[in-house]
């Protein structure tokens, strides 16, 4: 069996969810944009994290680097010299990627384990939001505004159907690209290093520069994400760009999902997010934080009793279900 | 800049140096002997802080009365979710706990917010707003007093550790695994013992500072960090080492804040972790 | 005493005992040979409760031991002393014989133990208050078969006890086991040095790629062809 069989049943696959995707517009209920929206935007930041976070095994707690990268550049481009989002996207994604394998050279080339590197990253991504928190230009706490301009060709749109395709056109680009990459040689490097990191280096494979690939790639992917967020919300600001809420909930969702599997970040967003949504619109408003409490124990619950995430379980019960036909079948 | 400002930011640096080291000491506590990297340790200090308002609220009694109450059940808390969550999931790596950790912080901060609201909580006792005067320092008393117990609590639990077999036991723990399993230590009871100790000792923690900080449900995770980079910085696992830790980062904090703005001030802990961890991993007294 | 029966072991999905079965019987002191790789270490793993075997039994005076962890194995009266020594290197040599008698048993007579563990290494009375990182190779290995005896075992379990030593300190600590042995003390040793172990013993196995392929008194194994070609050398 070559290796483009399971790849092709994959893209098979995603072909089928992104035509559902597609479709949505046109079947879903009503007030649905919203909630797909921000589905589909974590479901985005959840496959761009995968790819350093589960796929090559490096746990990095500083995603918000990227998004602020993105979100700030292309934001400040824009008021500052006029420069459109979709280009100045490029760019923040250009400086989220450079930070990211920046990131990547120095902790890693000591050899840093795991959790020192978690840290590492942890306590960048504070150091930034601080920056973006105080520094005048990054428009400190209150954050930057963007100018209602309402125009396509600056990254605005008046419908908000149209940002829906937009982010459902970046989940495609990175949910394509992952199985594209996933049993090839990137994928197949990048995964080795996450299961036997010496074995890898063993065999010859340089180590440093794959996971300085995969840092840099996820942190160009995410950064791209962060764009999308600001011309959705039309303003940055810190908490919500540079802070840890966000990038918690990102690893949170992929790890219930499946770390390091290719559809795990996808399956964890589109249960949980509408399911938050659903509990906030319900219950957020008579008691605040209830909606996320629910949302946390569910979290926990799964970590605890699934710690494969739902793919993984899946992938059991389908095993489960082999053996038994198996026995029965003559 | 005047030696009396300068001399009274360093003063209170190292009282609150004293106070994170004790946090520190805490959080070295549970990483040494269950391997586990605790992100939610900061929330139940927090817990605590809510629940020592709570008795004040509910009973008018002074906060610091409170911890009769509140340390013990945060230590049987603890206890409860060490053996159902925390252990069972530590059992697929020390990843998958930390991230079984990162779930718990989102639970305790919500469970927070509904109980008690977002607003910032500042609570008085009977110390509030007395201070100690000496040599021209002025120090609030309630940092005075946290600080000291803060101190005697860590020459309890260093005599704890020097001095009787449990101590040891978790020193061994700490040192080499196997061997103390081979040594017919009971692994599960001592880590369940040093997690719940561990807690516990946070939550008196909280309840000696509740005056000193102003809380809010998701101070948590800034308490975990400040915790953390003492713990990195002193030497993973080094208990002189998060002491000195703890009085140098509380010290570069308020000289720092002093001296260079509050939000850089705010900053220097953070640098000093990517410095450690970049270009001396093991830390100040660590070994390698 | 101690009888094994069947025990197989892997990591992950490699074998590394294909089924081993042996017998120590009270005041032996048997040998157990092989190359590094054999799968030794493993089957000690098994035997002190670090690690629990696939399948097979592990049982002492009759208590079923398989599985049941370190705690059980201790309690019944099995001592490892495991290989690379594993002293607690950040407490002192007293911290590290008192350690040895967490067991409840051992813990009640903790202070008379001492004493004539202490006795039987003066080496150690000397350096009592050292960290153990400071000592020496060869006093590491006295602290840590001190620290097994410390455990008042009926059989104790030596891995690889001369690794690393110079051949001074080998005779010194061999002399010692079997003073030991002569005392009424059961004993399995486990070494590479085979011409060492079966001098010392009065009976051994020689295992091979998880099996047992040859047992015998340490007198017919040390004379048998094989074991002389692939393991003595001549």
């Amino acid at each position: 069996m070559t290796g483009t069989d399971p790849t092709r049943r994959r893209l098979l696959a995603a072909a089928a969810v992104l035509a559902a995707g597609l479709l949505l517009p046109v079947l879903g209920p009503a007030g649905w944009v919203n909630t797909a929206i921000l589905t589909l935007l974590f479901a985005y930041l959840c496959l761009a994290w995968n790819i350093v976070g589960g796929i090559a095994g490096q746990f990095c707690i500083g995603h918000s680097l990227f998004v602020a990268a993105g979100a700030y550049t292309s934001t400040l481009l824009s008021l500052s010299f006029g420069v459109t989002p979709w280009v100045g996207m490029i760019a923040g994604g250009a400086v989220a990627a450079l930070i990211g394998v920046a990131i990547a050279w120095l902790s890693l080339r000591y050899e840093l384990p795991p959790l020192s590197f978690a840290l590492v990253t942890l306590a960048l991504g504070m150091l930034g939001y601080l920056l973006a928190s105080t520094l005048d230009v990054l428009g400190a706490s209150r954050g930057l505004a963007l100018p209602i301009r309402g125009t396509p060709a600056m990254y605005q749109f008046r419908d908000d159907v149209l940002y829906y395709y937009v982010i459902l056109a970046h989940v495609a680009a990175v949910l394509l690209f992952t199985i594209a990459v996933y049993d090839g040689r990137l994928g197949l490097y990048l995964r080795g290093i996450r299961d036997n990191e010496r074995a890898a280096l063993g065999i010859g494979i340089h180590v440093l520069r794959y996971k300085m690939a995969a840092m840099g790639i996820s942190a160009f992917f995410t950064a791209l994400g962060g764009t999308f967020y600001a011309q959705y919300l039309q303003f940055v600001e810190p908490h919500t760009f540079a802070g840890l809420t966000l990038v918690i909930e990102v690893i949170l969702f992929t790890v219930v999902g499946g770390i390091g599997t290719i559809w795990g970040p996808l399956v964890g967003p589109l249960l949980l997010v509408p399911l938050g949504e659903t509990l906030r619109a319900g219950l957020g408003d008579q008691t605040p934080g209830l909606h996320l409490f629910i949302y946390g124990v569910l979290l926990v619950t799964v970590i605890r009793f699934a710690p494969q995430g739902l793919v993984g379980l899946a992938g059991q019960v389908k095993s489960r279900i082999h053996i038994v036909l198996e026995r029965v079948t003559p | 800049m005047p030696l009396d400002i300068i001399a009274q930011a360093t003063v209170q640096g190292l009282l609150m140096g004293a106070i994170y080291a004790l946090m520190a000491l805490s959080m070295t506590l549970i990483f040494s002997t269950c391997g586990l990297l605790n992100f939610a340790h900061g929330d139940f200090m927090v817990l605590a802080m809510f629940g020592a308002m709570l008795v004040y609220e509910l009973t008018g009694a002074d906060p610091y009365l409170s911890a009769p109450l509140v340390v013990p059940a945060l230590a049987g808390i603890g206890a409860l979710v060490f053996v159902h969550l925390v252990r069972p999931v530590l059992a697929g790596g020390a990843l998958a706990g930390a991230q079984l950790t990162l779930g718990l912080v989102f639970v305790q901060q919500n469970l927070l917010l509904m109980l008690f609201g977002g607003d910032q909580r500042n609570v008085q006792t009977v110390l509030s707003n007395r201070h100690l005067e000496a040599f021209g320092i002025v120090l609030p008393l309630p940092l005075v007093v946290g600080s000291a117990c803060a101190v005697v609590l860590a020459v309890l639990l260093y005599g704890m550790l020097m001095a009787t077999d449990f101590g040891r036991q978790i020193r061994a723990i700490a040192q080499n695994r196997d061997a103390a399993a081979l040594m017919g230590i009971p692994l599960r009871r001592v880590q369940t013992l040093a997690f719940a100790l561990g807690i516990g000792l946070l939550g008196l923690t909280g309840v000696l500072t509740v005056a000193q900080f102003s809380v809010t449900p998701s101070s948590g995770l800034d308490f975990t960090l400040i915790a953390l980079i003492v713990m990195v910085f002193g030497g993973l696992g080094h208990f002189i080492g998060s002491l000195i830790g703890g009085l140098v980062i509380g010290v570069a904090e308020g000289l720092g804040s002093l001296l260079l703005g509050g939000t850089v001030g705010a900053m220097i802990p953070y640098l000093i972790l990517v410095l450690v961890l970049l270009f001396r991993p093991h830390g100040l007294l660590g070994e390698k | 005493m101690l009888d094994l029966h069947g025990v197989r072991a892997s990591y992950g999905n490699v074998a590394v005992l294909q089924g081993v079965s042996l017998s120590v019987a009270p005041g032996e002191m048997v040998a157990l040979v092989g190359v590094n790789g054999a799968g030794k270490t493993t089957l000690m793993r098994c035997i002190s409760g670090l690690m629990a075997p696939t399948a097979g039994t592990v049982s002492f005076n009759g208590v079923q031991l398989a599985g049941r962890g370190c705690e059980a194995a201790v309690a019944a009266g099995i001592s490892l002393v495991p290989e690379g020594r594993m002293v607690f290197p950040r407490m002192t040599v007293l911290e590290n014989l008192q350690l040895g008698a967490t067991n409840p048993r051992a813990r009640a007579r903790r202070e008379a133990t001492l004493r004539r563990v202490l006795d039987l290494f003066p080496r150690l009375h000397e350096r009592a208050g050292q960290h153990a990182r400071t000592l020496s190779g060869g006093e590491q290995q006295m602290l840590a078969i001190g620290r097994g005896l410390m455990a008042m075992p009926e059989l104790l379990i030596l891995d690889e006890p001369s690794l690393g030593l110079s051949p001074l300190m080998v005779q010194e600590t061999f002399r010692a086991l079997k003073r030991l042995n002569d005392d009424g003390l059961t004993m399995l040793l486990v070494e590479q040095n085979v011409r060492l172990s079966l001098a010392a013993s009065t009976r051994g196995y020689v295992i091979e790629n998880g099996r047992i392929v040859l047992t015998g008194s340490a007198g017919q194994l040390a004379d048998d062809p094989l074991v002389r070609k692939a393991y003595l050398g001549v």
